[in-house]
């Protein structure tokens, strides 16, 4: 049986932020831990050495990340920005309201969610359920353990 | 009998200081071990109001004596009898003078050496503030500190030890390494929090929203090192929070501490074997991080106009209980955007539970957080009232739906009962809900696990 494939759904511009990531952790930090390293290990004594270790730590994570950025590049699918839905698409903007108070987020791919910048993932339990959904629609978000009524009162 | 509680700090944590905040640090480490010295003498449990007031003075007389002279109830002094056996107010920094010194000493000694400017000042208002007790000063220029990894706290600020009024401050001193990565996250939490509940009629609005901070917590002590906090509140002067703002302090290396000594044990305790085998230490440890994170969050978001007015002793409980509610129905929001998953808000539920049997266990040492058991203690027998939370032979069976479903419920009758409940109203719901005896059938399961 042939293995589904993930697709990363991504816009143009955070495909690009993605890739400017990429490069950056590639040309300039891969060489300075490799650098640092490389220094650090001169000190002597590895098992005492706890700038070698933090490095290494640090190293770790790096290839970790470069790892997963490689494969969302490869499997990358750019979504078309449509000027005007009059339905929640991955890009919208949405003005809800959610137990009498009213929040703006985004609706964007996993990999561009940013709850700190109002950028909302598209398997999130909000944007799995308001993809789709129209101005003035109430849509139910409903977990295992917690629910939730959205209004749709703006789609920019 | 000592108070200070140091903490092992991964030597990673070390390297993110600067080499001058490097060379601070042995100094300030010395001068929060110093303030163990002045706790030492306002402590003593014997005594509802520890040593601050004469321990054969009643309640009445010492309100009587206020009534003449209004620094004897004032937070930051002392009340003695002079030669006349008259009352009279000693401030703290006047009788602490000689353990104040050489605090003030080492603060200056840091200052001189600190290159961050805005940390040099707060240590050098600091060392004043402790020496002349003017301390909203100090307070102030803590605010206002800028880009350093270190913090450092020294002073009188919790009013828990005074259990006669509640009113006299207890003398605490902690220095930690700020952890930049949870902090930023931690503030991603609270903006969450704060957009998605929005404004209420009788809110205390602050002149700015809360600001958040978590630290690698490297030494406590006197009362922090006593309460082993997992978080702060400061400033502690609501009028200097009022005017200038405020920040939450989350202390990580207490959270883990209790966690790996407490929370765990207690998990194993009260859970069946089967249930457990879901939740990895790891996923636990989290969950139990961002309970103090929301409840932290929590009794911020849910200031209200006269409500230590209108509910007198009854605040802190239900405060304390309304922390919990909020927080963790609060975390509805984190859930629905994706910033937490299911399995991290069922941790989460499993640690308020574990919290509940903590404080009990807690308490069995120290009253000093008797307040946090009694707010437990509510939610915990609502929750089986309501059957959210079955109980058969010292085995815990959570049902987190319906736990959620009821917290959610609490937190409307609390918020209630802050934002303009009477004494009565409080009264009428403590009453119906405030009991031990449940606690008891887990006794035995619990038996083993130490008070820290």
């Amino acid at each position: 049986m042939p293995q589904m494939t993930k697709k990363f759904v991504l816009t143009k511009e955070g495909l690009a932020t993605l890739q400017q990531e990429y490069d950056q952790l590639i040309k300039v930090k891969r060489p300075q831990i490799t650098s640092r390293i490389q220094s650090a290990r001169e000190f002597g004594d590895l098992s005492e050495n706890s700038e070698y270790d933090a490095a290494k730590d640090e190293q770790t994570l790096l290839e970790h990340r470069i790892t997963q950025l490689e494969e969302v590049l490869h499997k990358a699918q750019i979504i078309q920005t449509i000027p005007k839905a009059d339905f929640v698409v991955i890009g919208s903007t949405v003005v809800v309201e959610i137990e009498g108070q009213i929040d703006e987020f985004t609706v964007v791919g996993t990999m561009e969610a940013d709850p700190a910048k109002k950028k909302i993932s598209n398997e999130s339990p909000v944007g799995i359920a308001i993809l789709g959904a129209k101005i003035g629609e109430v849509v139910e978000v409903v977990t295992p353990i917690v629910r939730a009524k959205y209004k749709i009162l703006q789609i920019k | 009998m000592s108070t200070i509680k140091t903490f092992k700090i991964p030597s990673k944590i070390l390297k993110t200081l600067t080499a001058n905040e490097q060379k601070l640090l042995p100094i300030l480490i010395e001068a929060v071990k110093n303030a163990d010295k002045i706790f030492a003498r306002q402590e003593n449990n014997k005594y509802k109001g520890a040593n601050f007031y004469p321990h054969d003075v009643s309640r009445e007389k010492i309100e009587s004596a206020a009534r003449l002279n209004h620094k004897i109830l004032s937070p930051f002094t002392i009340v003695k009898r002079d030669k006349s056996q008259k009352l009279t107010a000693v401030d703290f920094h006047i009788e602490y003078a000689s353990f104040i010194a050489p605090i003030a000493a080492l603060l200056e000694k840091a200052a001189d050496l600190s290159q961050n400017r805005s940390f040099k000042n707060y240590l050098m208002v600091l060392a004043k503030s402790l020496v002349d007790g003017n301390y909203q000063k100090a307070d102030i220029a803590w605010l206002e500190v800028k880009d350093s990894n270190l913090d450092i706290i020294i002073g009188p600020h919790e009013r828990y030890l005074d259990k006669l009024f509640f009113i006299k401050r207890a003398y605490q001193a902690n220095v930690g390494i700020i952890d930049s990565s949870l902090t930023n996250k931690a503030k991603l939490v609270r903006d969450i929090l704060y957009t998605t509940t929005g404004q209420r009629p009788h809110r205390i609005t602050p002149p700015s929203i809360v600001d958040m901070q978590v630290q690698h917590c490297l030494v406590f002590s006197g009362f922090l090192a006593r309460a082993l906090f997992n978080r702060q509140h400061l400033p502690s002067d609501s009028d200097t929070t009022q005017r200038y703002g405020s920040r939450i302090i989350g202390y990580l290396s207490a959270i883990d501490y209790k966690f790996e000594k407490l929370i765990y044990p207690i998990f194993n305790a009260v859970f069946a074997k089967s249930f457990k085998a879901s939740y990895s230490v790891d996923l636990l440890k989290r969950g139990n991080y961002y309970y103090v994170l929301l409840t932290a969050i929590a009794q911020q978001l849910h200031r209200y106009q006269n409500s230590r007015l209108r509910l007198k002793e009854l605040f802190p409980v239900i405060d304390e209980a309304n922390c919990v509610a909020s927080g963790i129905a609060h975390a509805k929001h984190l859930v629905l955007k994706g910033v937490i998953d299911q399995k991290e808000l069922e941790a989460i539920i499993i640690s308020i539970i574990c919290w509940i049997f903590a404080e009990w266990i807690l308490n069995k040492k120290t009253n000093i957080r008797e307040d946090y058991l009694r707010g437990d203690a509510l939610t915990f027998n609502f929750l089986l009232r309501q059957g959210a939370l079955q109980e058969k032979e010292g085995i815990s069976w959570p049902n987190f739906a319906k736990i959620f479903f009821e917290l959610e419920n609490l937190a409307v009758i609390f918020v209630r009962l802050l934002e303009e409940g009477e004494y009565h109203d409080a009264q009428e719901f403590i009453s119906k809900y405030l009991a031990f005896e449940q606690f008891k059938s887990f006794d035995k399961r619990l038996s083993q696990i130490e008070p820290l």
